[in-house]
């Protein structure tokens, strides 16, 4: 379980790597780092710091900038910055802010955590379509836009179920449960960093 | 079902339909790939076969003109100089019979070259090689310019109807050399290497590099480069422009594979 932690933890490192090797600092490199600084954070609060405490705000913090470097990357990629697309991610952006301050300040933000990766996926096959229909002559497997929308599209559509029975896994009491979806979640988690790092590699479009 | 099992199945119902798309994307793209390549394929293969027809019905043309030139101005004109050879003349007369006798000879071997650029026939006789020797020859013959022709040391087998455009070209790119390169002096030689042959050119003219040739070539007009340029891509051969600054002399490699598909 600890090694599974621990892999989850360091895997943004390997994107960050590749960006780093190849000179890619672009959005997804800084929300990979975004992504381990974070991770580091809760790691060093949680059992470091204030050993036992939860550290809800931080998670509800980092919702947010993954949706903002998200919301990005589509604008930029797939909507190819589209205004009314920009203005959309800002008011579910905002959205969400009031939502988590008015409801869910101590707690995960559930409803957010659930709804954000439906967003996501839609994006993501609208993404995939887009490609479809390019008249590029271009390998998809040496295509920076296709790997991170891969990446992000296994990442949603794996952490949607996650996310979508995590309030009955919180309130369940067996630890077990907890522990097999918290080692779901964590795979999940590395598989989306391993495809950002395959999608660093490759030279932006 | 509890938790755990809804988790699990739902995960995995979810991973296998990202999977199943991404799948579906990459085969579908790969596909559309594959048909812009097809037609890209055929898109060149029809250039390609265009490009020949206009250059097989110049070469039509050009062996029209020269049996015109050979067969019928040549031939009149070896009637003129046997009259010529027949009349009888004395004192002034005489000079200028020869002067006229000899404008005529003149006349008669420039007509020949003209019709020798023009329809090489040796090349359909005796092949490429003593065509460039009989090419050079010419050249030489007509003062001025030197030219050089060095034979391949193995023989040089060209598939069918290579050898013409290989001619032609070296004939464009002589004429450049000597028009526009101010050469006095062209060495042309010939190599075999792996699976082509290397054609080299070298002049003491005003020569250029691989860019000023690809810059020269995009110009509007450049109908010489170009004609070389259509020649080479039937040849399927790369031309490389070089200058040498140590002994100020430029250098043209050409590189013809043997096999052409």
């Amino acid at each position: 379980m600890e090694t599974l932690r621990i892999l989850s933890w360091v895997s943004p490192l390997l994107a960050l790597v590749l960006g780093w090797k190849y000179r890619r600092f672009s959005l997804l490199w800084n929300y990979c780092l975004l992504g381990l600084i974070f991770d580091t954070l809760t790691y060093c609060i949680r059992f470091v710091w204030f050993p036992g405490e939860q550290v809800i705000t931080l998670g509800n913090l980092f919702i947010l900038i993954e949706l903002l470097a998200f919301g990005l990357f589509f604008y930029r990629y797939v909507f190819h910055r589209n205004r009314l697309f920009a203005l959309s991610v800002a008011a579910v952006a905002v959205i969400f802010v009031v939502h988590t301050l008015l409801n869910a300040l101590f707690k995960f933000n559930l409803t957010a955590l659930v709804v954000l990766p439906i967003g996501y996926i839609g994006c993501c096959l609208l993404g995939f379509n887009a490609i479809l229909k390019e008249q590029k002559i271009q390998r998809l497997e040496r295509s920076f836009t296709f790997w991170a929308l891969v990446a992000i599209f296994i990442f949603a559509a794996g952490a949607f179920f996650v996310y979508l029975v995590l309030s009955q896994i919180i309130d369940n009491k067996a630890q077990d449960v907890k522990v097999i979806w918290f080692s779901i979640f964590t795979c999940i988690n590395i598989l989306r960093y391993l495809l950002l790092g395959i999608a660093l590699y490759q030279k932006n479009d | 079902m509890d938790n755990l099992t809804v988790v699990l199945v739902g995960v995995l119902a979810m991973l296998i339909m990202a999977m199943g798309i991404i799948a579906f994307v990459i085969l579908y793209k790969r596909r559309v790939i594959e048909n812009q390549l097809e037609i890209e394929r055929i898109n060149n293969q029809v250039e390609q076969d265009m490009l020949k027809a206009t250059l097989l019905s110049e070469e039509t043309e050009r062996k029209r003109i020269a049996a015109e030139l050979h067969d019928d101005i040549g031939a009149t004109l070896a009637s003129v100089k046997l009259y010529l050879y027949h009349i009888k003349a004395d004192g002034a007369q005489e000079e200028r019979l020869k002067s006229a006798k000899d404008l005529l000879d003149q006349t008669i071997q420039n007509v020949r070259n003209i019709s020798h650029k023009l329809q090489p026939t040796i090349l359909d006789q005796l092949g490429l090689e003593k065509a460039l020797s009989s090419y050079a020859n010419i050249w030489n013959q007509s003062g001025g310019v030197r030219v050089n022709y060095q034979p391949c040391a193995a023989a040089v087998v060209l598939p069918k109807g290579a050898d013409l455009q290989l001619y032609r070209t070296i004939q464009e790119l002589v004429t450049n050399i000597i028009r526009h390169g101010q050469a006095q002096h062209i060495d042309i030689s010939m190599e075999e290497q792996t699976g082509s042959y290397l054609l080299r050119m070298l002049h003491d003219g005003s020569g250029m590099d691989q860019a000023s040739y690809m810059s020269n070539l995009r110009k509007e007009g450049s109908t010489g480069l170009k004609n070389i340029q259509n020649r080479l891509r039937i040849l399927q051969a790369d031309i490389q422009h070089n200058i040498c600054l140590k002994d100020k002399k430029s250098e043209i490699l050409v590189k013809i594979p043997r096999k052409m598909p």
